[in-house]
Formats: structure tokens, C-alpha cells, sequence
């Protein structure tokens, strides 16, 4: 777990970058550092290995307050990601990767080891690459290799800088897919800065927003867009929140309150009860229909959903929270 | 053109063995400047303010005329015995080497990305490794530039020193100059152009070979 209490950064006398912040990010979440542009979102972030000093305030790590520990052994536990990726360009690939396994002194074969693992978990092929220099690889492969670098001592915390933001559209989508499928697996507890909305719901488990130095709202995606606390995040999360909120409920969630139209036995598609809301709109789109049939996880038929239920659905769960 | 030719070709060991000296001369001088200048480059980096002070004065050094330098130095080097030869030659050719090796080390340091240097720290390297591992490496085609320019640099003045005892190949040129021999003049100072040529393309195979690999 990681704790912020009432953590202020002033720089020169008067300016307040980060203003009496307190919340606390549970372990093997992903918490999303939201807002414009400074808002000192990263100034909190860099507070946490604390490449910018507090001047008031702690942050505490597992209850071990940072402030305490000696600042290089501290980095060396926190996994570090920038959105120009950062490695070095007179180091190969492999060499990037182990540099903090190289600094903490592991043998040679654990490190390789290591190194086969991580590659593989990003899907690049360990033997192709470790001779190679950053510059021969794509923008997105060196974002994974960015990524993997600070995962290699398998640190506990992780902080993450925009680190799609340099990326095209397309490649940013995959990798956020690829992390969050591997963060699954590894349950870090990752503190990620953004200035996107839609990325921050996709990948956040709570999303802290922040206006000139203040936190505005911390809480789930959900909680965000459906009860913002104040103008200024109403206004961040957009007029279109319902809809930003369609990828954040499945089927199962609706299911929960609403009764489904029993199937009468004409062939139409089928989803899965997991499937989130916005894929299912989707699909009745393009496949012409009114209704799709909803079944459980063995392909059983649960009942018929219409675009009406859904809009019902996001209706009230907007109005409701 | 038989005149040169002919002189070379009757006196090629003196000609070599003031070549001899004249390496000797300016590669001490660079190597003692590299070992100076480079750890000051480094550290102005550290401190704007100095950085500012040090490159004027070095930049101040570079234009007193080499002669007037030998001048000022004989009187203050004779108080211990050596207002003339190798040793004033020597001092006069590191402080020439000085503002080209220290303003590219400081420049090339300081140009190393700041995300470089960012995430070098963020990782938890310490200053001593993170100059050793990612800034010098990062900066060594830079710094081997000044380093180059310092060598030519020195050759050049390297003959001058000749007027002051050092030997070299000024020898030559001074020897023609006082004898009104213009083949020894040439002789000379193509000898001296012919060791900046060569002697700067070895440096740019080894600036080549010590520039990381995926720099290029």
C-alpha cells in the first residue's frame, strides 16, 4: 500500500505544485494520476522516489515511510517508466533491462534468466533482441523494453510517466491490452500519470484527479463518471461520461438489476454475460439486430438484451451514485 | 621540386627524429590536458556560474599569440632553472588544449537528454555511476572532437616551440629561416601539416571505435 498524507511540494517560497494531498493506493492496484497539464500530477509521482524532495508531508510505502530510507536503495525498489522510455542508447537491450539487477549485484545466470522471462512476457523474442541497441528497435518495442527495465528486480511499486503518451493510437491500445494482461500476473502496485481520461479509465482501478496542486476526486472509474464530485472534474470527464462509462459495466453488472426478455427462440447473435456494454452496442450495430442473446459462461441462453435496457441501465447508474 | 625532396631525402633521421620529439612534446602536453581539462568539464556541468567564469579565461588563453606566451613564461620559469626548453613549451601547449577539451566535455554532458539523465536517477544509480555508465559513454564522440581539435591545435604550436629550445619540428623551419633555406622551410612545414594529418585520422578511427555502438 502506498499512503500520501498531506504531502505539499512549494517551489521558490510561494508556488504550491502539490497542495495538502492525502489518499492511499491498495496493493496490486493501478491508480491513474489524472488532470491538465500542471496540475502536479508528476511532481507527486517523482515525490514518491523522491526525485523531487516534499516539503511537507509523508509517503509511505508498505508503512515504511520514504523520507527514511536511503534515497538510492529506495529508487532501486521502485520501478520507474517515462514516456520517452529513457534507455540508454549505448546499451543493449539486455544491458537496459539488468541495469538494476547489475546494481543490486546478481549473478550472471539469474540475470539472464530474469531477462528470457521478461522478454517473453512482452512478447519479444529474448535471443533476437539482447545484442541489439534501442536505436534498431520501433517506438513501441522500446516502450516495452521501458517497461520490462523497470520490472527487472521485480520491484513492488512501480511509477509510470505517461508512458504511452509518445505512442500512435493504434500501438498505444495494444500495449495498454498487453500491461494490463500482464499486471494480472503480477499484481504491482502502480502509480501511472495521465492527462487522458479514456486511458485513465481503462487502466486505472481508481483514478485521482488533480487541479493546480489539489486532489479534486479520488475514487473507481465508475464512481468517477457517474457522480463527479465537482465542476472541474464534470467538466474533465466530459459530457460524453455515459459513454465513457459503457467499457466500465458488463452484461453481469446489468443483470444484476434488470430482468432479462425470455428467448423466443429466434436465431439471433450471442454474447457472453461478460462482455462489457460498449462491446455489446457494438455488436447490435453492426449486426443489424434489436436484441442480442446473452448466455453464461457454458453457452446457455440467459435472455434477450435491447439497446433500450442498456440506455435504461446507464440511466440510472449515472443518477443513482 | 627536387630542391624539398632532395633535403628530405638526405637528412630523413633528423627530419624523423624531430618528429620524434615533436609527437613526444604534443602528445605529453594533450594527455596531461585530457586528464585536466576533462574531470573540469565534468564538473562545470555541476555549477552554471563557474562554467561561465572557466570557459572565458580559457577562451582568454586561447588568444595570447604563442610567442607572447613563451615571453611572459621565461621569467617566471627561470626561477627554477627552466625559462627555456621542453617544460615552458609543455605548459603553454596544455593551456592551449584546455578550451577545446573542457568546453566540449561541459557541452557534451550537458547535452545528454534530460529524460537520459532522468531515468538513470530514477533507477537509483548514483552520480559516480551515472557519469560512468550513461553520460561519458554518451558523450565521448563529443569530447574525442575536442580532443582532436586540441592535438592539431598543438602540433601547430608544438613548432613555434622550437624558438624557445624544445626541439621539434619548428627546428627545421627556424634552422631554414635563419639560413634563408627555403627547401628546410618547406621541409618543415609540410612535415608539420603531414603529422596534424595523420595523426588527426588516427584519432577519428579511434573516436570511432570508442563511440558505443548504438550511437551510430
Amino acid at each position: 500500500m502506498i499512503e500520501f498524507s498531506n504531502v505539499t511540494k512549494v517551489y521558490d517560497g510561494d508556488v504550491k505544485a502539490v497542495d495538502d494531498v492525502s489518499f492511499s493506493v491498495p496493493e496490486g492496484n493501478i491508480a491513474v494520476f489524472l488532470g491538465p497539464s500542471g496540475c502536479g500530477k508528476t511532481t507527486l509521482l517523482r515525490m514518491v522516489n523522491r526525485l523531487v524532495p516534499l516539503t511537507s508531508g509523508t509517503i509511505s510505502i508498505n508503512g515504511e515511510d520514504t523520507g527514511s530510507l536511503n534515497e538510492i536503495q529506495l529508487r532501486r525498489k521502485i520501478g520507474y517508466v517515462i514516456q520517452s522510455n529513457g534507455l540508454f542508447p549505448n546499451m543493449t537491450i539486455e544491458q537496459n533491462v539488468m541495469v538494476v539487477p547489475n546494481l543490486l549485484g546478481w549473478d550472471k545466470k539469474k540475470q539472464r534468466d530474469r531477462f528470457n522471462y521478461l522478454m517473453d512476457l512482452v512478447g519479444l523474442a529474448p535471443d533476437e533482441y539482447r545484442k541489439r541497441y534501442p536505436n534498431e528497435l520501433s517506438g513501441g518495442q522500446q516502450q516495452r523494453v521501458g517497461i520490462i527495465r523497470a520490472m527487472a528486480a521485480d520491484p513492488p511499486v512501480m511509477l509510470m510517466d505517461e508512458p504511452f503518451g509518445a505512442l500512435d493510437p493504434i500501438i498505444r491500445n495494444r500495449i495498454q491490452n498487453e500491461f494490463l494482461q500482464i499486471q494480472k500476473e503480477v499484481q504491482k502496485t502502480i502509480l501511472f500519470v495521465s492527462h487522458d481520461i479514456d486511458e485513465a479509465i481503462k487502466m486505472g482501478d481508481q483514478i485521482a484527479i488533480f487541479k493546480s496542486g489539489s486532489l479534486m476526486q479520488y475514487d473507481t472509474p465508475t464512481e468517477i463518471l457517474a457522480n463527479p464530485k465537482n465542476d472541474f472534474v464534470n467538466e474533465f470527464v466530459g459530457a460524453d461520461r455515459a459513454i465513457k462509462s459503457l467499457s466500465l459495466y458488463k452484461i453481469s453488472d446489468l443483470l444484476e438489476e434488470k430482468q432479462l426478455k425470455p428467448v423466443n427462440g429466434e436465431a439471433v447473435t450471442k454474447v457472453t454475460a461478460d462482455t462489457n456494454l460498449r462491446e455489446t452496442i457494438a455488436v447490435l450495430f453492426t449486426e443489424k439486430e434489436n436484441e442480442v442473446m446473452v448466455t453464461n459462461d457454458a453457452g446457455e441462453p440467459q435472455g434477450l438484451l435491447s439497446l433500450d435496457e442498456i440506455q435504461e441501465y446507464l440511466q440510472q447508474s449515472i443518477e443513482s451514485k | 621540386m627536387g630542391g624539398p625532396w632532395q633535403y628530405f631525402v638526405n637528412n630523413i633521421d633528423f627530419v624523423l627524429q624531430l618528429t620524434m620529439q615533436h609527437i613526444q612534446l604534443v602528445g605529453l602536453a594533450v594527455i596531461i590536458a585530457i586528464l585536466i581539462g576533462v574531470p573540469v568539464g565534468i564538473y562545470l556541468t555541476t555549477n552554471e556560474e563557474v562554467a561561465e567564469a572557466v570557459l572565458q579565461v580559457a577562451a582568454i588563453i586561447m588568444t595570447i599569440p604563442s610567442i607572447a606566451l613563451f615571453g611572459i613564461m621565461i621569467p617566471i620559469l627561470s626561477t627554477i632553472g627552466h625559462g627555456i626548453g621542453f617544460l615552458p613549451a609543455l605548459i603553454a601547449l596544455i593551456l592551449y588544449s584546455q578550451l577545446p577539451i573542457i568546453r566540449n566535455t561541459y557541452v557534451a554532458i550537458n547535452n545528454v537528454d534530460p529524460a537520459m539523465r532522468d531515468a538513470a536517477k530514477g533507477i537509483g544509480m548514483t552520480t559516480w555511476q551515472r557519469l560512468k555508465t550513461v553520460e561519458l559513454p554518451i558523450a565521448v564522440p563529443v569530447i574525442m572532437a575536442g580532443v582532436r581539435t586540441a592535438i592539431v591545435l598543438s602540433i601547430g604550436i608544438g613548432a613555434i616551440a622550437a624558438f624557445i629550445g624544445a626541439g621539434g619540428l619548428g627546428v627545421i623551419i627556424d634552422q631554414g629561416i635563419s639560413r634563408t633555406n627555403r627547401d628546410m622551410m618547406l621541409v618543415g612545414a609540410i612535415a608539420v601539416s603531414v603529422l596534424a594529418i595523420v595523426i588527426d585520422s588516427v584519432l577519428g578511427l579511434l573516436q570511432r571505435w570508442l563511440t558505443p555502438k548504438g550511437l551510430s
